[in-house]
């Protein structure tokens, strides 16, 4: 049993990356996350009708980061990278809450999806440095994340543009997918 | 029902809003065309600004792109109760101090970044009573951002990096024929589509060499693609899957026949673009790319490649991302613009015309316009006469000829001529004011404009720089030599004696096919 476990162990993570995708509704912070974790720094970003794609190191594992544009006629192209994906990173603008309704509607109708099945999830409860920002019990609550079945999932509060919490949800997704999850 | 026509008066009040002149250029830093707007401010930006915009955070600026966003009820009603840039900017920019410039569209990520704090966060700018302070106090924002650290270099590294959406394929594998043994008597095969990073596969047909899958697949489609690769494999349990052939997809046939025919709605069912068998692709036949219920679709038969036996039958179908393209109307113009692959229903055909004419009615009347007749063989030598001329002045392949006139003998030979050395002709109303033709010229930008006496009043304004991609004008007609010394013009009969006889002359295609660029004036 050990050794089995050893085996899948090293064959998800021993050179394999780990595919990850960073989904969200428009402007709410999934490019300048992704260049936060890849870079350290904060970078002026534009609207991103497509993807930006990046290899990040962290906790001994390769993430592959796919950070996909969020407007509205963009979104349906998300499910083309569903298929062999570990993990989801969802980000919300928690000040955004005109629009959390419609960001809880699509990640629920995301995780419907079979090829995510076996994908584990973390929030980012983004934007927390702006007035009016949801925390993360509240996001929590506006996302009906209690309702999720058969998933791990996690809830972290974050300020991207000061690096705050991106890193312990990035330990959180690192130690989950080293247990075996996603 | 109503819901549908209330979306869809919705999207025609927010373009014609878009379409006002102070809108056409971006309300912070007059970048031209802008795409973005702020939905509670009320104006409309450029990419850049929009994205100083975004970070600022939705309390302040509530960011929404024109094409790419579904734009609620309010969100319309909102921006259109502020009246576009003009009307914000006389708000936003009431106080502007003298000598205070406002960053231009080359501005650096810094300068737009500190006038747009300034002008909508800080709101420095405006009339002290009319200030509200938004949540944070003014000094904490500015820390907030300075200890953001944020760089501007990377900017243009990175949006180097964004790869751009320009669509998706809806591709349905229908079927195979005849594919491999790979067990002991048959196979239990799958599809797999590559495009770019993305794959996607069908599900395995167990013991089957004439599978029926009739299963859709989805891939997004990049702004620099490459053909699309479909393999089948044999799928075993404790080994690895063998493969089974393969073939490459040329996708750019149904690409590029769709983005010239602009929305697929508008059409009948017809025919627009065709990918031809070829020594070098796998298809089986000429693969048909046609408008079907206002959907563009292409049916693919493919011969398996690198394998003994094997057909794969698939169904493809194009949903281009819907970009917004500025329409080039003025109120009254309200254009719509594509082109026609003649060159695609029937190769050669501008050739095929004339041949026709020279010798099938070489000594028979063909045109009539006043007391002027032709014969067919007559007619033949004025157009290619016309087209050594326009080749001699410079014209080439590819470029564009607006032409306004009467209907006659002469319009039918530059339209021909044109077609003849692979130019594109435009068309234009001569009923248009001299405005509504200059919105079309600047969209389709010719090299040429012809025109004849319905259009003399045309002649003097393109002169400067009202399109800037205009270098020749050349009257149909011969007007006095008042006008022609006036205006500049050319002459179509000054090109015609110009022009040198010189060996045999090879029609020519326009890129892709084009020849005609036509104007539809109605309802958008």
């Amino acid at each position: 049993m050990g050794i089995v476990f050893t085996r899948m162990f090293s064959s998800l993570f021993g050179n394999k990356e780990a595919r990850i995708l960073v989904l969200g509704l428009d402007n709410a912070g999934k490019t300048t996350i992704l260049y936060r974790l890849q870079m350290g720094e904060v970078v002026s970003t534009i609207p991103t009708i497509g993807f930006n794609v990046e290899t990040v190191q962290y906790n001994n594992i390769k993430f592959q980061v796919w950070d996909l544009g969020g407007q509205t006629s963009i979104r349906p192209y998300w499910r083309c990278y569903f298929p062999n994906t570990q993990a989801i990173i969802y980000v919300v603008d928690s000040s955004d809450t005109d629009r959390i309704g419609i960001a809880k509607e699509e990640f629920h109708a995301i995780l419907e999806e079979d090829e995510l099945k076996g994908a584990i999830a973390l929030i980012f409860a983004n934007k927390q440095d702006l007035p009016g920002a949801l925390d993360a019990a509240a996001v929590t609550d506006a996302l009906e994340l209690h309702k999720l079945k058969n998933r791990q999932w996690a809830i972290f509060k974050t300020c991207a543009v000061k690096g705050e919490g991106l890193f312990e949800g990035m330990d959180w997704l690192s130690n989950t997918l080293k247990a075996g999850g996603g | 029902m109503s819901g549908v026509k209330r979306a869809t008066s919705a999207k025609v009040r927010l373009r014609s809003l878009l379409n006002q002149a102070d809108n056409r250029t971006c309300a912070d830093c007059s970048a031209p065309d802008p795409k973005w707007a702020s939905a509670n401010i009320g104006v409309f930006l450029c990419l850049k600004c929009c994205g100083v915009h975004r970070s600022l955070g939705t309390h302040i600026s509530k960011v929404l792109s024109v094409a790419l966003d579904e734009w609620s009820d309010e969100d319309i009603d909102a921006i259109i109760e502020v009246g576009g840039n003009s009307a914000a900017n006389s708000i936003y920019e009431a106080h502007i101090p003298d000598g205070y410039t406002k960053p231009g569209p080359n501005a650096s990520n810094d300068e737009r970044r500190r006038f747009i704090m300034a002008k909508y966060e800080l709101q420095e700018f405006m009339k002290p009573s009319l200030r509200i302070k938004s949540g944070r106090s003014s000094s904490s924002s500015v820390q907030s951002n300075i200890s953001g650290k944020i760089i501007d270099t990377v900017l243009s590294q990175k949006s180097e990096g964004m790869v751009e959406f320009i669509g998706l394929l809806k591709v349905k594998v229908v079927n195979g024929t005849n594919l491999a043994i790979r067990d002991m008597m048959t196979s239990d095969p799958y599809v797999v589509l590559t495009l770019g990073q993305q794959t996607a596969q069908t599900t395995v047909k167990s013991s089957d060499l004439n599978p029926v899958w009739n299963e859709e697949l989805m891939l997004s489609v990049p702004n620099n693609y490459r053909p699309m690769k479909l393999q089948v494999y044999d799928h075993d349990t404790f080994s690895a899957d063998d493969i089974m052939g393969e073939a490459e997809i040329d996708i750019q046939p149904l690409i590029t026949s769709a983005t010239s025919y602009g929305d697929p709605q508008m059409f009948g069912d017809m025919q627009i673009g065709k990918w031809l068998k070829s020594r070098d692709n796998a298809l089986i036949e000429d693969s048909i790319v046609k408008i079907v219920d206002g959907r563009v679709k292409q049916e693919v038969s493919l011969q398996l490649q690198n394998v003994e036996s094997g057909e794969i039958y698939l169904e493809i179908e194009w949903l281009p991302l819907d970009h917004f393209h500025s329409s080039i109307s003025a109120e009254k113009v309200k254009s719509l613009f594509y082109s026609v692959h003649m060159g695609i229903f029937s190769e050669a055909h501008v050739c095929q015309c004339l041949s026709r004419l020279a010798t099938q009615k070489r000594h028979s009347l063909v045109t009539t316009s006043g007391d002027r007749q032709k014969t067919g063989q007559q007619f033949v030598e004025s157009v290619l006469s016309l087209a050594r001329g326009l080749l001699q002045l410079g014209l080439r392949n590819g470029d564009v000829v607006a032409i306004s006139a009467f209907n006659s003998d002469w319009y039918l030979e530059w339209i021909l001529a044109v077609a003849f050395i692979g130019g594109i002709v435009a068309p234009l109303n001569y009923r248009w004011s001299f405005e509504e033709a200059r919105i079309a010229m600047v969209t389709i930008r010719p090299k040429l404009l012809v025109t004849d006496e319905s259009c003399y009043h045309w002649h003097s304004a393109p002169q400067g720089d009202a399109i800037p991609s205009l270098r020749w004008h050349v009257s149909l007609s011969s007007p006095s030599s008042d006008v022609v010394n006036k205006c500049n013009t050319l002459t179509a009969e000054m090109l015609v004696e110009q022009s040198v006889r010189f060996g045999s002359m090879n029609y020519s295609f326009a890129p892709e096919g084009a020849v005609l660029i036509c104007f539809t004036s109605g309802p958008l």
